[in-house]
């Protein structure tokens, strides 16, 4: 519902939209299939020239550009449309999305899953910090009355159970991996056993190793404290509602979680879902309402909106010409320009694929950035509605919720409810 | 999923890799009939030995020699150019090699490709000139092309000149439709 509701961001014909997002797929598109219609008919190029005198040539070339110009505008109406296909709400994708569904599920369930394990190794790791610096403490003491190292050991180091670890742990650390606290573990019993025998003199390989295995133990906590971030943003961003194993959910029992057959569907969902579990601002109901007041109030603002728009729109169009390209042109190398060469067939065929992919990638990455810019939206601008519905602004983030929820039941849904306005002085 | 796509669009670049060479390998075998029948070809240097003219350009079997396509050499000895025109190139030739007597014929042999049919397509005057065996052509009833990338196995003339090329039996019916005399013939 949302995207199709989207669509009333871009302007008018003639516009940035109009241009970007709709005539330059479109030539684009055209150019690809004239390109490969060329090498088979070579007469394509003497067509245009064919028209005899001014007035024909004037005819001809009018009733191209007009064609081309119609054709741009039909295709910045089927914008939405083209959006809500990509989601997999109609379309190839919906009737395919029995096989897709599973694809979204994985991943989303190896989100989550990644989440439990770091937050699980984390507070393994916070759990024994303590010990294991203690334990490197008294080994470190113990190892002033132990003899010194022999003169080979620098040489044998590498090959020792506490070199191969420390160079694991180092290894690890210097490429920004996850240490797991079973790794740490090990080193901490490698180590201390080595400091219980051997002499750790100042700056030799036994006292660095436990200056960097303790720095290791410190990275490690962070490292995963940045996964979990990176995990939740993932998620946040990526895929509706919130982890299964997330307390108090906001929003209760509802559909938050219920996903789309595509990754686009998906970021596309994440929005709507972002609003509902913070505010309980349902945006199917409030976006028209929302964008009237970011139109008068916030310009810059609806400005960068609507950017992000035309690079989702453009990505959009592309990505069905390139597979409307891609699936087209090799079979019709193979069963109807039978002259065509393996080399032709092969450039068509990689040319279109990788197209295909990299546009789909560019409108995945363009509709996460317009989603960020759409959530930012609400967050700063959602006060703007309740003044221009003549409403007192919450008390507080319960109250808040309490309004939208009301608010909307109203709005959208009909529903009874009394609120008092607030009267101009 | 992605990798199941993935997968089964590499198998059909594959298998269509496989078509289009095993489509192109046909021609090729009829090539080879030719070369089996030619087999008793001379070589070059065989032939510098023996009275001959030299050929200006690079000419297929089946070529029909006209006066333009040869000149005479020091070791012509007493041929003249008379004695190939109208005839029928036996063995490839390259531009500047020699050319005997004993690799002409009379008549073209004509080895068609598998799924492929002989059509006499009429000539007008000046199309025989530019015209010639183991070029390709796109014959054109209208606007667009009717038939494209034909190959000319051979131009006969008698009291008029048809070329003999090889097509496919959908288009013949194509051509059946058209008239012939009307066609215009662009060479690729």
């Amino acid at each position: 519902m949302l995207s199709g509701f989207l669509d009333s961001i871009k302007s008018q014909f003639g516009g940035k939209s109009y241009w970007l997002a709709a005539m330059l797929p479109l030539v684009l598109f055209l150019a690809a299939n004239i390109l490969v219609l060329y090498g088979h008919f070579p007469d394509l190029a003497t067509w245009l020239p064919k028209a005899d005198g001014l007035d024909q040539k004037t005819l001809l070339y009018s009733t191209l550009t007009a064609t081309l110009l119609a054709l741009a505008y039909v295709l910045s109406i089927m914008s939405s449309v083209m959006l809500e296909a990509l989601e997999g709400k109609i379309g190839p994708f919906r009737w395919t999305s029995s096989l897709l569904y599973g694809a979204q599920a994985h991943t989303l369930r190896t989100i989550d899953r990644d989440y439990q394990s770091a937050r699980a190794l984390q507070r393994e790791i916070k759990d024994e910090r303590t010990n294991w610096e203690d334990r490197l403490d008294r080994s470190l003491r113990v190892s002033e009355t132990a003899p010194a190292l022999p003169g080979s050991y620098p040489i044998i180091w590498h090959f020792t159970a506490v070199g191969r670890k420390m160079a694991y742990i180092r290894f690890s650390q210097r490429r920004g991996r996850c240490i797991n606290p079973e790794d740490l573990r090990k080193a901490v019993n490698v180590l201390t056993e080595a400091l219980i025998r051997n002499k750790a003199i100042r700056q030799s390989l036994l006292s660095n190793a436990v200056d960097d295995l303790r720095s290791a133990i410190t990275y490690a906590l962070d490292r995963y404290q940045f996964e979990i971030r990176r995990l939740v943003h993932l998620r946040q961003t990526n895929f509706p509602g919130v982890r299964p194993t997330a307390v108090n959910q906001p929003e209760g029992p509802s559909a938050n979680s219920i996903l789309l057959p595509t990754a686009m569907g998906n970021i596309g969902r994440a929005m709507s879902t972002y609003t509902l579990m913070r505010y309980q601002l349902d945006l199917d109901i409030f976006w028209t309402r929302l964008q009237n007041s970011l139109q008068k109030d916030a310009k810059d603002y609806y400005a960068v909106l609507q950017d992000s728009k035309v690079q989702v729109d453009c990505a959009v169009t592309l990505f069905w010409f390139s597979l409307a390209f891609t699936l087209f042109w090799p079979p019709a190398l193979l069963w109807w320009l039978i002259d065509s060469t393996v080399r032709e067939f092969l450039l068509v065929s990689v040319v279109g694929s990788v197209f295909t992919v990299v546009s789909y990638i560019l409108a995945c990455q363009g509709y996460r950035v317009f989603a960020d810019v759409m959530r930012s939206s609400v967050d700063l601008f959602r006060f703007q509605i309740l003044q221009a519905l003549h409403l007192s602004l919450p008390y507080g983030s319960e109250e808040e919720r309490d309004l939208w929820l009301r608010l909307g039941g109203a709005t959208g849904f009909g529903n009874e409810e009394n609120f008092q306005y607030k009267h101009s002085p | 999923m992605n990798k199941l796509i993935a997968l089964f669009w590499t198998a059909f670049l594959l298998w269509g890799i496989w078509k289009i060479e095993h489509r192109q390998s046909k021609p090729a075998s009829s090539t080879a009939t030719v070369t089996h029948a030619t087999s008793t070809c001379l070589t070059a240097a065989q032939k510098t030995t023996m009275p001959h003219l030299v050929a200006r350009h690079d000419m297929g079997v089946n070529w029909l020699i006209s006066v333009s396509d040869l000149y005479q050499s020091p070791v012509s000895a007493g041929l003249a150019l008379g004695d190939f025109t109208g005839k029928y190139v036996g063995c490839k030739v390259s531009a500047n090699d020699a050319m005997v007597p004993s690799e002409l014929k009379t008549r073209p042999d004509l080895s068609l490709a598998t799924g492929k049919t002989l059509y006499l397509l009429p000539l007008q005057h000046s199309e025989k000139d530019w015209l010639n065996a183991g070029k390709h052509v796109d014959l054109f009833p209208g606007p667009t092309a009717a038939v494209s990338n034909a190959e000319v196995l051979a131009v006969i003339c008698d009291s008029d000149c048809v070329a003999a090329v090889q097509l496919t039996p959908s288009e013949i019916e194509v051509l059946k439709l058209t008239n012939t005399l009307k066609l215009r013939i662009i060479v690729r």
